[in-house]
């Protein structure tokens, strides 16, 4: 199987490389044999072109797919969830504007303050 | 503490934004950072003072020991973009020489004792501790005279408030009682470290990867920060650059007005059509006319994004503090307009084997401004020691 196809009646060419990035997360991924049957198909019936903006109209338009409200919400939340998970995302808790009252080991001591003055204002 | 009246402003080249603890309660404001003379010959007095803003109303005069023209009248913030005169901050601006620095910050502390206070007739405001950034590149040279210039007595008087009788000016006098000067960026990490209002560390986990290292972006207006943190602390040899999102703005500003027939008024006017998202990226040169400026910015964005990571790249690489470092952190607004297309940019260096993992921590706009809060809380309690048994977090 060779790595470039050629449509020459659409003008279009791909090569193909043994492993892409996904461009909105970033992570690297195998070319499977499934896209490749696929684009030697394509090449073969001069449709090329026309599968390659199928799949990106697929990739940047998915919330057009029509699915029932209800598990797009639910998925995207999920989707969400595993970023969070992924990205080891820093959220500020947002906790009630009141001065708890710490335990003792949590302590800060006028010296710690003095130290961290001095690094982030001396 | 909660009998006293904190301030954390950040000073930056595109907004100013201010954070305000009055005994006790928490104030937030941004102000875009722009001024323009005050000319009575022009002035339009509105039909009917109830639909007049007062932000966007704000009409100032400042008398003060840092300011030399004592005479001049000036718009202020979002007035002033809509002024043809108006005056935005130039390229690597000195933040401590230029006068706009105080026009401005002491009008953002006088407007908040304007509005908390809604009583006619002339008010006093004491702010107890205030806190200020600087860029890395300015902070050593400047942070004393900084200081200097702030503490002290001020006045400004605001002229054509709406809802006030002739002749129509509210003075305030200002007090400020110390002043502390923190550095853009390590602020950052003071906020995602620890608690607004406890102060105490709120993220182990990152503090634990500080003792690896950890190096910390801030994308601003006109510079962009590298503050390397080394054991819970700033390493202070990675040193600022003068380079930030505003020669991008200005050129999408250049583009549409050639092209589009459309004039932005201001930077901060743009940023926020950035900010809005893609759904907002379009101007109306004539009533009903929309003209898409998606491809305008997108180019900029990606530019910016590329140059951005290559900061980032070079100071990793040259710094011997921070070799080795465990996490990388892009703050600071433009870095939080332009995500989307530093995430792209850093599939790039992924291809050349040098993988750049950002990480983008919640409201990276706001850090520094929290970052000040935190510093003036600490700077209070180590200067008041004797009140520090108060509080339920200090060890006597």
């Amino acid at each position: 199987m060779s790595n470039v196809y050629h449509d020459y009646f659409k003008e279009t060419v791909l090569t193909i490389p043994d492993s892409f990035i996904d461009i909105k997360s970033g992570d690297q991924h195998p070319v499977s044999a499934e896209i490749k049957e696929e684009i030697a198909y394509h090449a073969e019936n001069n449709t090329l072109n026309h599968l390659i903006f199928s799949a990106l109209n697929h990739y940047f338009h998915k919330a057009a797919v029509s699915q029932p409200e209800g598990t797009n919400g639910v998925l995207s939340e999920l989707l969400e969830i595993k970023r969070l998970l992924a990205g080891g995302s820093y959220q500020r808790r947002n906790g009630p504007l009141s001065i708890k009252k710490p335990t003792g080991s949590q302590e800060m001591d006028l010296q710690e303050i003095e130290d961290l003055l001095e690094a982030f204002g001396g | 503490m909660n009998r006293n009246n904190f301030l954390a402003v950040d000073v930056g080249n595109s907004w100013y934004k201010a954070l305000v603890s009055d005994q006790g309660e928490t104030f937030d404001y941004q102000m875009p950072n722009a001024i323009a003379l005050f000319d009575e010959e022009f002035y339009e007095k509105p039909y009917d003072e109830e639909d007049v803003d007062l932000e966007e109303n704000l009409i100032v005069e400042i008398k003060s020991p840092s300011i030399q023209d004592r005479r001049e009248i000036f718009y202020i913030g979002k007035s002033a973009m809509q002024q043809k005169n108006v005056s935005l901050t130039s390229f690597n601006n000195q933040k401590v020489d230029e006068e706009r620095t105080y026009i401005l910050l002491f009008a953002t502390a006088a407007y908040h004792a304007l509005l908390t206070n809604p009583a006619e007739g002339d008010l006093q405001f004491t702010i107890d501790q205030l806190a200020v950034s600087l860029p890395t590149t300015q902070y050593k040279e400047k942070k004393n005279q900084f200081k200097q210039r702030l503490i002290g007595n001020h006045t400004v008087i605001f002229h054509k408030v709406p809802g006030i009788r002739e002749p129509k000016e509210v003075a305030v006098k200002i007090q400020i009682e110390d002043v502390i000067v923190g550095a853009e960026g390590a602020l950052a990490y003071l906020a995602l470290t620890r608690d607004q209002e406890t102060l105490m560390i709120s993220d182990d986990s990152l503090v634990k990867d500080s003792f690896k290292g950890i190096l910390i972006g801030d994308l601003g207006g006109d510079s962009v920060d590298f503050v390397g943190i080394k054991k819970n602390k700033p390493v202070a040899s990675v040193e600022g650059e003068p380079f930030g999102i505003n020669q991008f703005l200005d050129h999408i500003i250049q583009k549409v007005s050639k092209n589009e027939m459309y004039s932005f008024n201001s930077r901060s006017e743009l940023e926020e059509k950035l900010v809005a998202g893609q759904s907002e990226w379009y101007v109306e040169p004539f009533a009903g006319v929309r003209k898409d400026i998606s491809k305008y910015i997108t180019p900029q964005m990606r530019l910016m994004a590329i140059k951005y990571l290559e900061h980032f790249d070079r100071v990793r690489s040259r710094s011997i503090e921070i070799k080795g470092a465990s996490r990388y952190i892009a703050v600071g607004g433009a870095a939080e307009i332009a995500e989307k297309h530093i995430k792209e940019a850093a599939v790039k260096w992924n291809e050349r084997g040098r993988p750049i993992e950002l990480l983008f921590p919640e409201n990276m706009s706001q850090l520094n401004v929290q970052g000040l809060m935190i510093l003036a809380k600490m700077q209070w309690i180590s200067k008041n020691k004797e009140y520090a048994d108060d509080y339920a977090y200090i060890k006597s």
